[in-house]
């Protein structure tokens, strides 16, 4: 059965006209398939997905608390900007808090392979988003957006640790200042 | 009395009189206090509770006799020849006055004052009848006098009124007046025009009434009142008080406006059935509810009337939603803040929701003369709200027993809406107006799809696509079907050997409400026709095949019996019991069921439909017997009818009896999904019950267990029964205690 | 048997009308691309069946016709199977 839930924008009023086998509703085929992804959503305890404004679905922001790994103790916000492409094309993701991390650059893009050239249609916000963890769990220094992170990391474990908490504590990075992501009960 | 009328001669003759005045005055004194006066009291006392017209003549010409004996008695004891002296001119004063000095006066009871009520009722029938025959025959429509039922020509109320001024005359000479009309007048007053509104107003009449009562009254309870005040105007000067003061003549008035709306609210039915016809009497009616209230009486018989003549299996839909609609418009404009439709009209829209036809109905009307125009759906909303806001009232003391809102929400003025709120919420209606399409196209009557078709078009433009967007799925399987089932009757029968003929609706189950698929083992003669079809279907269909539902469907089958042949159309599921019974004359329903290798619950609800047609008897609990005696059998496919109604038995009902380990579970789930709502409302205060689903859908559901918007509701309801919960403007929200 | 039965009640056959529901054959219950069931139409038509076919890839994978089109259409290079990532060809 169709979802009779569609969301609100759908059940607007359209104009009837234009291709008598196109949906004449306002449910976009972005809006439907991210309606399925948010529905299946598998998540761990440490990913929240919020709504900031509930009529759009196409945006929305993952909070991320690590449980483990170098960046356990922060709290990471990402925005999702779903195109009206997908699943075509993939979602725009970026960090919306500035970080020290070999994959994240300072402007908040990511890099993710899925997120750019392995994006395929069958992948879904869930696998997004557990590449994402992934990220924070391994950060990967081969493939780097923010190159002298991903040096420190190569080069020096115990630096790159000791930079992680230090920006995570809002702290500089060498000229760099970073914002502050550790979650108050800690 | 000759012999004492002589003597008294003799002494006035003798100048004498001095001597026996005193003693003349003492026998009239007791005459009159021991025998005159008591004789009329007791008549008075003794008039019955309500009197016939001879008992309150018997009353008046127990007056007249009183007034009569009091003038004897002056002729029996002054000769004629003597009136004019002076002693006797005393005497005569004495006399004159007597009536007033009578010790027994003061040991009168209230009981007493209170039998001048139906005498001065009569009297004021009689009085008003004079004053407006014009009036009282535009009223009741002939030319008769109301009071004496002569032709106004010839009536003799005139004469007859005249025998009152005498009573009230004596009553006067009593001293009695004043307190007789302080205690009985009004009272008189108000039985007249009870009893004359009923008598005007018991049939129903499309006129306008309250002008011509409110004429009635003035020309003749009005003036009436005023005469009466003015018999008593001596005894009143003295204590400067006025008998009938303004408060109790606005009372007065105001009577007649409730008896009006009592005589009328009987004939409410008629008047909401007759609009716009009746629309004089709704201006009555109005204005009486604008003075007075009094608007339970009008709910009340609504509500009566609409159970007793409408809301029952034999009154047809469309009448019932006709009356429904009249009487939302009359209701409205009775009362413009929606309250008294409200109250009156909710069992209607329970029941209405209730009946399987209404959403069926409302659509095929919605664009037909009368009952519901497009027009008036879509663009009476703009004038009527105009129109409504220089009519705004505040709402009605009855407001507060107003159990639902939904109908009086500033955006559902116009009928359209008042329809759709039957079912609580437009996307409900849609939502029931798509399982109504199905179970019509289901229920194997020849369905018009042009026409099915312009009714989804038409539910789109008002309600939008969204709910809407299975339906043309469903006509369009409707139309593949037949398509279908042509071509493989005319190329493939022979191929696949399709002995019976056979037609599929095919239908795409994802865009169809529920589909049930009960197993159950089919006869092998459908069984091969079924998979023979199938086959077939995949021949013109590549890489498709076909699920068969045997809860749907007509199987039309002959049954030889008794040396009598039956045709029958059931469900494959009924065919297949009664199949079972051509081996065995008696089966138990578990072994039927273990045979037939389906639920035993799915076959007690089917068994049912053998039963009643007499072919089967139930011989003790669970075990079924064929009936050998065919002549009471009752068939089927004569009667469309009746063949829906198998049909309908068929898919309707739910197969899987609910044990308790899924009630539990249903519970369960229900906990989580509260907790949830409890949730969101915590952090976003108010929502609608569209968001509060779409939310749960999302965060809830997980795809899982999704819930119907009608589930949601019912939980929600639930809650809010249990205050739990707060339902305010179409919104939810948490009661304010519990917002932490 | 006959006798049996004591020519009490014999069932013909008249017609039958039955309800069906079709259902593509395909190793999937939905398409990974749009994620509707392969039973409803891909997200961009109104009408399933016909109208919006199911494809199969030799790689055994199936798609609505309309989405796996589309990403193919939409790919430079490399037409692969979202699935799979072998090369993408459709069964006839």
């Amino acid at each position: 059965m169709i979802n009779l839930f569609s969301f609100k924008e759908a059940t607007n009023r359209s104009t009837t006209g234009g291709d008598p086998n196109k949906p004449t509703s306002k449910t976009t085929p972005a809006v439907l398939r991210v309606t399925k992804d948010l529905n299946e959503l598998q998540l761990p305890g440490t990913c929240k997905v919020i709504h900031p404004d509930p009529n759009n679905l196409l945006d929305f922001n993952l909070t991320f608390t690590p449980d483990e790994g170098l960046y356990k103790g922060g709290q990471f916000i990402f925005s999702f900007r779903v195109p009206v492409e997908y699943p075509h094309s993939p979602p725009k993701v970026k960090c919306t808090q500035k970080i020290y991390h070999p994959n994240i650059d300072l402007e908040g893009n990511v890099c993710l392979n899925i997120l750019r050239e392995d994006w395929k249609p069958v992948l879904t916000i869930n696998a997004v988003i557990y590449g994402l963890i992934f990220l924070f769990v391994e950060p990967n220094a081969d493939d780097p957006l923010n190159k002298e992170a991903a040096e420190v990391l190569k080069n020096n474990k115990r630096t790159f640790e000791q930079n992680v908490a230090q920006s995570m504590r809002g702290g500089n990075v060498g000229s760099v200042s970073f914002d502050r992501v550790l979650t108050h009960h800690r | 009395m000759n012999q004492l009328s002589s003597i008294i001669d003799d002494l006035i003759e003798n100048g004498e009189i001095d001597l026996i005045l005193p003693v003349i005055k003492g026998g009239i004194k007791n005459q009159i206090e021991e025998v005159y006066f008591p004789q009329l009291c007791s008549v008075i006392e003794n008039v019955p509770q309500s009197p016939s017209a001879n008992d309150i003549q018997h009353v008046i010409n127990a007056f007249l006799q009183f007034e009569l004996l009091l003038n004897e008695t002056n002729q029996i004891y002054i000769p004629e020849q003597y009136v004019d002296k002076e002693q006797c001119l005393n005497l005569k004063r004495y006399i004159e006055i007597l009536p007033s000095k009578i010790n027994r006066l003061h040991t009168i009871k209230n009981s007493f004052y209170q039998k001048f009520i139906c005498l001065f009722e009569y009297y004021l029938a009689c009085y008003t009848a004079i004053q407006s025959k014009t009036i009282i025959s535009e009223l009741i429509g002939n030319t008769l006098c109301s009071f004496c039922k002569k032709q106004i020509g010839l009536c003799t109320c005139e004469t007859f009124y005249r025998n009152f001024e005498a009573v009230l005359n004596i009553l006067k000479r009593l001293k009695l007046l004043t307190k007789v009309c302080q205690m009985s007048a009004i009272e008189a007053c108000r039985h007249r025009i009870s009893n004359f509104v009923r008598d005007t107003c018991s049939k129903y009449s499309p006129n306008e009434c309250i002008p011509v009562l409110e004429q009635w009254y003035e020309s003749g309870v009005h003036c009436w009142l005023e005469i009466l005040q003015g018999y008593c105007y001596d005894e009143l000067s003295q204590s400067s008080q006025e008998l009938f003061d303004d408060h109790k003549r606005l009372e007065l008035k105001n009577y007649i406006l409730e008896c009006y709306i009592k005589a009328r609210s009987k004939h409410m039915f008629m008047i909401i059935i007759e609009y716009p016809e009746s629309c004089k009497v709704l201006k009555d009616l109005k204005q009486c509810i604008k003075q007075i209230g009094h608007r339970y009486l009008i709910i009340d018989t609504v509500k009566d009337e609409f159970n007793k003549r409408l809301l029952h299996p034999g009154a047809g839909t469309t009448d019932i939603l006709a009356a429904f609609i009249n009487a939302i418009r009359v209701l409205r404009y009775l009362d413009s803040t929606g309250v008294m439709m409200e109250l009156s009209c909710n069992n209607v829209k329970q029941y209405l929701a209730r009946r399987e036809d209404t959403i069926r109905v409302i659509v095929s009307n919605m664009n037909e003369h009368g009952v519901l125009e497009l027009d008036e759906l879509t663009e009476s909303d703009g004038r009527a709200t105009q129109m409504d806001m220089y009519d705004w009232e505040p709402e009605p003391i009855e407001a507060l027993n107003a159990p639902d809102r939904a109908l009086r929400t500033p955006h559902s003025r116009d009928m359209m809406s008042m329809l759709v709120s039957i079912y609580g919420h437009p996307e409900l209606f849609v939502e029931e107006y798509v399982h109504m399409l199905a179970d019509r196209l289901l229920s194997g009557v020849k369905v018009d799809i042009t026409h099915e078709g312009r009714y989804v078009d038409l539910l789109k433009n008002r309600f939008g696509d969204a709910g809407l967007q299975g339906c043309d799925v469903m006509l369009k399987d409707y139309i593949d079907s037949e398509t279908i089932n042509g071509s493989i009757r005319k190329n493939l029968s022979e191929k696949f050997s399709l002995e019976l003929p056979i037609n599929a609706l095919i239908i795409s189950s994802q865009y169809w409400p529920e589909v049930k698929f009960s197993p159950i083992e089919l006869p092998d003669e459908l069984m091969a026709i079924q998979k023979a079809y199938t086959t077939a279907y995949g021949s013109i269909r590549s890489r498709r095949t076909l699920h068969w539902s045997h809860n749907y469907g007509q199987v039309k089958i002959e049954i030889e019996i008794g040396g009598k042949t039956l045709d029958f159309t059931v469900t494959p599921f009924h065919a297949a019991i009664i199949y079972k019974f051509q081996d065995k004359d008696v089966w138990t329903i578990s072994d039927l069921s273990s045979s037939l290798k389906c639920s035993t619950a799915c076959i007690r609800k089917r068994i049912n439909l053998w039963q009643n047609c007499g072919l089967l008897k139930e011989e003790s609990k669970d075990t079924y017997r064929l009936v050998e005696d065919s002549s009471k059998v009752a068939q089927n496919s004569q009667h469309t009818q009746n063949e829906m109604v198998i049909t309908k038995c068929g898919d309707d009902e739910n197969d899987t009896a609910e044990n308790q380990a899924d009630l539990d579970k249903k519970e369960h789930e229900q906990t989580i999904i509260c907790n949830f709502i409890f949730g969101m409302l915590r952090t976003m205060t108010s929502l609608t019950l569209e968001r509060i689903c779409s939310l749960l859908s999302i965060y809830a559901f997980h795809g899982k267990n999704e819930k119907t918007l009608i589930e949601v509701r019912n939980i929600l309801d639930q809650k809010v029964t249990a205050n739990q919960l707060q339902y305010k403007n179409g919104l939810y929200t948490l009661p304010s205690s519990n917002q932490e | 048997m006959i006798n049996s039965c004591k020519n009490k009640m014999r069932i013909r056959f008249k017609e039958f009308n039955g309800v069906a529901i079709w259902k593509w054959i395909a190793n999937d219950d939905s398409c990974g691309i749009c994620r509707m069931p392969f039973d409803a139409s891909c997200s961009e038509c109104r009408y399933p069946g016909n109208d919006c076919p199911v494809l199969h890839g030799e790689c055994s994978h199936c798609y609505h016709e309309h989405c796996i089109k589309k990403w193919i259409n939409s790919q430079q290079t490399n037409k692969l199977c979202p699935m799979c990532r072998q090369e993408w060809k459709s069964v006839p």
